[in-house]
């Protein structure tokens, strides 16, 4: 089985990464929680934007 | 090339605030210089002081990302270009602090404009919209500001504050005093934006105290009230925050809303498209239209230390000011930038909201007023066509429209 590779996604609105790995535990995202595994009404924790305005870092 | 009679020095010091730039809406040749030979640069004379001007869209990014060294506090003048700090308004809002204080407000009102709080409003605006644009003559001309862009802005924040129904049309005008930058010192419009902004304030404390006194609600004065973040606010808060919710919902987008019919008139062929399929180009249109239409053409920020841009030395404590409007038609993102394209893949990039930690919270619901608008003008075949000139605001903060004159036609099927 191929290792999994964590992504960070940046929100382009403000800046914000969302980092795989260490996803967001303090709002019910545990790390290690895959972008498209987010529930569909995660926002930007830091301006709310939705997750259309995010795009991958790398 | 439009200006080149400008000299570089002249260019230097370029004074894109003056208002008759804007009310004759000569502003952007101005703009595209700057952004091509000038990008960052110094007016050291203006109605307003001394400012740096930002024109491109990634240096914008850059100082807005960088909001420890570009200070939005109202200590240091806050947000706009007129420094506010010495006038009986000093707007202490939220977006004019710096973490942490700006952040607990606004983590306050978020829950207010989330997608499932924002979809819980969308029948309302539906209904609301349908029956203003039902009710339009045709054929005759009218103002489009006062029948459409006004009535529909002033419902929807009437909602959001849960303001008394009867009482809604005074809040345009306490809106647009809080608004009125433009009036600079002058010692005479600001006693008079006194009376406005403090009538305004005096209404809006009697309701926070009842709501204060009422368990919980979902609008806006509700969570003020029963928020530890806003709490016991002084006076000057108190204003800051009302002032800022309703400008924000209010000003911001009856200029959009404006904007979009002089957008149809420039570009017919594109509104043809949309009509034929609103349901795919609707929120391009809407998103095209916030970005052409840049209705808060800037923000202020103010150095808290000596610090490099864009090759230029900013020292401690000058004035930045971000032109939202220029960055929005920087070619360098947005190419034939002045073109409404409804179809533009990277639109939702412009800065009409900001950009960082101070970014707009109201704009998801921005988006939904336009865009419902324009569906339902699609769904009547409506042609506004424009009579005459725009009467346009004197104002390098709101850019937007005193009367738009319009005569229309719609089809019956």
């Amino acid at each position: 089985m191929g290792e999994v590779i964590a992504r960070r996604y940046r929100c382009l609105n403000c800046g914000y990464e969302y980092d795989e790995a260490e996803g967001r535990p303090e709002l019910g995202v545990p790390p290690g929680t895959a972008w498209q595994d987010l529930p569909e009404d995660f926002l930007c924790p830091q301006c709310g934007s939705d997750q259309r305005d995010f795009e991958p870092k790398d | 090339m439009a200006n080149t009679a400008t000299s570089p020095e002249e260019l230097a010091r370029l004074d894109v605030s003056r208002a008759e730039l804007w009310s004759s809406n000569s502003w952007r040749p101005h703009f595209a210089r700057l952004r091509a030979e000038e990008p960052i640069s110094y007016c050291p004379e203006s109605f307003f002081g001394p400012y740096w001007s930002v024109a491109r869209y990634e240096d914008i990014v850059a100082v807005e990302d960088d909001a420890k060294t570009f200070s939005s506090s109202w200590e240091h003048g806050g947000i706009v270009i007129f420094d506010m700090q010495d006038t009986g308004v000093q707007l202490r809002m939220f977006i004019a602090m710096d973490d942490p204080e700006h952040n607990e407000k606004r983590r306050a009102i978020a829950p207010a404009v989330t997608p499932s709080a924002i979809a819980q409003l969308s029948a309302a605006i539906r209904q609301r919209t349908g029956d203003i644009l039902d009710n339009l003559p045709e054929d005759t001309p009218f103002d489009w500001v006062h029948s459409v862009s006004i009535p529909l802005t002033t419902a929807m924040i009437a909602t959001l504050f849960d303001f008394p129904w009867d009482e809604r049309d005074q809040l345009p005008a306490w809106s647009d005093w809080c608004a009125r930058i433009d009036i600079g010192p002058d010692p005479v419009l600001n006693a008079e934006r006194e009376k406005h902004v403090f009538e305004m304030a005096a209404r809006f404390r009697e309701l926070y105290d009842q709501r204060k006194a009422q368990p919980p609600k979902a609008d806006l004065l509700s969570i003020m009230a029963h928020s530890d973040s806003f709490g016991e606010m002084d006076e000057q808060r108190f204003i800051g925050a009302i002032a800022l919710l309703l400008v924000g919902g209010n000003d911001t987008t009856r200029n959009s809303m404006s904007g979009l019919v002089e957008r149809i008139n420039q570009f017919p062929d594109a509104w043809q498209a949309v009509k034929a399929d609103p349901k795919r180009l609707a929120a391009g249109a809407a998103t095209e239209t916030i970005r052409l239409q840049t209705p808060i053409a800037h923000m202020r920020r103010t150095a808290t230390r000596d610090v490099e841009l864009g090759g230029k030395a900013i020292r401690k404590g000058d004035k930045i000011v971000l032109w939202y409007n220029s960055g929005n038609r920087d070619e360098a993102v947005f190419p034939d930038g002045d073109r409404w394209d409804p179809e533009r893949d990277n639109s939702r990039r412009h800065l009409s909201f900001g950009y960082g930690i101070h970014r707009c919270l109201g704009a998801r619901l921005a988006e939904l007023q336009l865009t419902t608008l324009i569906e339902e003008m699609a769904r009547r075949d409506m042609e506004p066509r424009i009579v005459g000139e725009p009467k346009r605001l004197p104002s390098c903060f709101t850019n937007g429209y005193e009367h738009i004159s319009v005569t229309m036609s719609r089809s019956h099927g």
